[in-house]
């Protein structure tokens, strides 16, 4: 019966899992390692786990590395849609300091999480980064010339969430590269000045036909619903990504 | 001497001549270089490390109804915040203000309803200034285009902007506290939300199509969240249009404003749902077809003992 009882509980349990399967949604993860796992980025790299001087992803020197990935199109790069993790005071052999300092021996080492689409937050809490996807590592003293830790090495902590790509074509919500069949479909109909592209010239087409009710109605409504409105634009918005 | 005169004076009238129907004539461009132009307001003189925000503004001749802008400025004098579209002309954003690569901030979008006249805005910009000297705020790209159904660009120019960046405690007034976003901003109506679950016609690919806004203080965010079974996923950014999440049954879209006020539209797609309640019976289904069988196997093994 006691074995009974043990099999009922793990097809229960089974049962939970079916429920929940899929339901793993994709979120910025960091960890310290010795190398990144492709596609992780290195935000920073660090001497030990705590009690640490930092340097830039470019230097080779330290042999502990800040590990983030689990989000789409996630970089370390401080460009596109960007956030400073942490302003180094140095290429290497760095202390650090939170992003919202202005110390000038600071300017220019900055380590940073970018995304080309989607968004990048980064901020600093006492004890936990409840509210954040991740903690990406932990600092000694706040908010300048600080040593850094991983993320239990001190109370203060550097949270991050980031959320990657999520317009284009394709269900994934991946920009896929257009066939030549389907560009040429997306220009019949969205290109309405014919120079071979869906872009502003476009917009502003569509826009002035939207203003003008009852007008081209069937050429310019892109859903097909009878109205021409934001859904539309919406539309060719659409396209107007696919084509970059 | 006299003759050569007279010969000059007959060329002059005859080239006058015959040009002058080419000069009337001749294609004018759309505007006069004076109709349309971009500029900045606000944001003169600011101390190292306050907040000071520059108004990105529209004066135009001529109805436009569509616009390419790209702002430079010094990143390494000043860090950029934020962006507020409060009362902006624009009502449906390809790409919000934001920046692009270090130092360039890039906007584009339309108005269902063209725009004419003078102190149309555009965007707030609002940037933390991080080192002393001067500031300049140019538009290394402005494209306007004129509401005739054409797409015509139209001619415009720019007048840059300069920001003295002063030293703290000088006579400028520190503008850290109050430049926090919203936090002078009276805005008690809820930002507005509209939602279409809606396919293109050609990739037959289902997007969300949405529409916030909010004329008081602006809109801050938009987020998205969903559920494919029975737990919404986090909430994520995103901007209009966004691809309907494979698999989802429900979604909910929240706008937040400026003030930090929230409007939440949702929409359900029932057929997704009924999909998920049969999958989930059947798996009910299963687990009592072999836990009936694991009985049964148990009671055999109890008899045979």
């Amino acid at each position: 019966m006691k074995a009974f009882k043990k099999h009922t509980i793990f097809f229960l349990f089974v049962f939970v899992n079916f429920l929940y399967a899929g339901e793993v949604y994709a979120v910025l993860q960091c960890s310290l390692a010795a190398s990144c796992n492709s596609p992780d980025v290195v935000v920073f790299k660090m001497t030990s786990s705590s009690n640490s001087h930092a340097e830039l992803p470019t230097e080779n020197n330290y042999s502990q590395y800040v590990c983030c990935g689990g989000v789409n199109g996630l970089s370390n790069s401080c460009a596109d849609t960007f956030e400073v993790v942490l302003r180094l005071s140095g290429n290497t052999n760095a202390h650090v300091e939170e992003n919202t300092q202005t110390t000038a021996a600071y300017n220019g080492n900055d380590a940073c999480l970018s995304v080309s689409s989607g968004d990048v937050s980064i901020a600093y809490q006492d004890n936990s980064c409840s509210g954040y996807d991740t903690t990406i590592a932990s600092i000694s003293g706040t908010p300048t010339n600080a040593h850094v830790g991983d993320a239990n090495a001190y109370t203060r902590k550097v949270c991050g969430t980031a959320t990657g790509a999520t317009t284009g074509v394709g269900s994934s919500g991946v920009v896929k590269p257009l066939g030549e069949a389907l560009r040429k479909a997306i220009l019949r109909i969205a290109d309405f000045n014919g120079d071979g592209r869906v872009d502003i010239i476009d917009l502003s087409i569509l826009l002035y036909y939207t203003d003008l009710p009852g007008y081209g109605f069937s050429f310019y409504d892109l859903n097909q619903d009878g109205v021409l409105n934001f859904s539309d634009v919406s539309v060719l918005f659409f396209y107007w990504t696919a084509f970059r | 001497m006299k003759k050569n005169k007279k010969q000059l004076g007959f060329v002059i009238v005859c080239a006058l001549f015959v040009c002058t129907p080419f000069l009337a004539f001749y294609p004018n461009p759309v505007f006069s270089a004076e109709s349309t132009y971009m500029y900045f307001a606000g944001g003169e003189t600011t101390a190292v490390g306050s907040v000071f925000t520059t108004e990105v503004m529209i004066d135009t001749e001529e109805p436009v109804n569509a616009l390419d802008v790209e702002i430079t400025y010094p990143a390494d004098k000043l860090k950029f915040l934020r962006a507020n579209d409060a009362g902006s002309i624009v009502s449906i954003w390809q790409s919000k203000p934001a920046v692009r690569t270090p130092g360039t901030i890039q906007l584009t979008g339309g108005m269902f309803k063209p725009f004419q006249g003078k102190g149309g805005r555009i965007t707030s910009l609002s940037f933390r200034v991080e080192t002393l000297g001067e500031a300049t705020l140019s538009f290394s790209k402005h494209n306007i285009y004129a509401a005739d159904g054409k797409g015509t660009e139209v001619f415009a120019s720019s007048l840059p902007s300069v920001v003295a960046l002063v030293e703290k405690g000088s006579s400028v007034p520190d503008t850290r506290e109050t430049a926090v976003a919203g936090a002078h901003i009276v805005d008690d109506t809820l930002p507005s939300v509209v939602m279409n679950r809606i396919q293109d016609p050609i990739t037959h690919t289902y997007l969300l199509a949405f529409d916030a806004a909010d004329h008081e203080s602006g809109i801050r965010e938009t987020q998205l969240r969903f559920k494919k079974w029975w737990r919404y996923s986090p909430w994520y950014t995103v901007e209009n249009p966004v691809v309907y999440p494979s698999g989802a049954w429900r979604v909910e879209l929240r706008a937040i404003s400026n003030a930090g006020l929230v409007q939440t539209a949702s929409l359900s797609v029932p057929t997704e749902l009924y999909k998920k309640l049969l999958l989930s019976a059947l798996a009910l289904v299963v687990l009592a077809v072999l836990l009936r069988a694991i009985t049964r196997f148990y009671n055999k093994k109890k008899r045979m003992t």
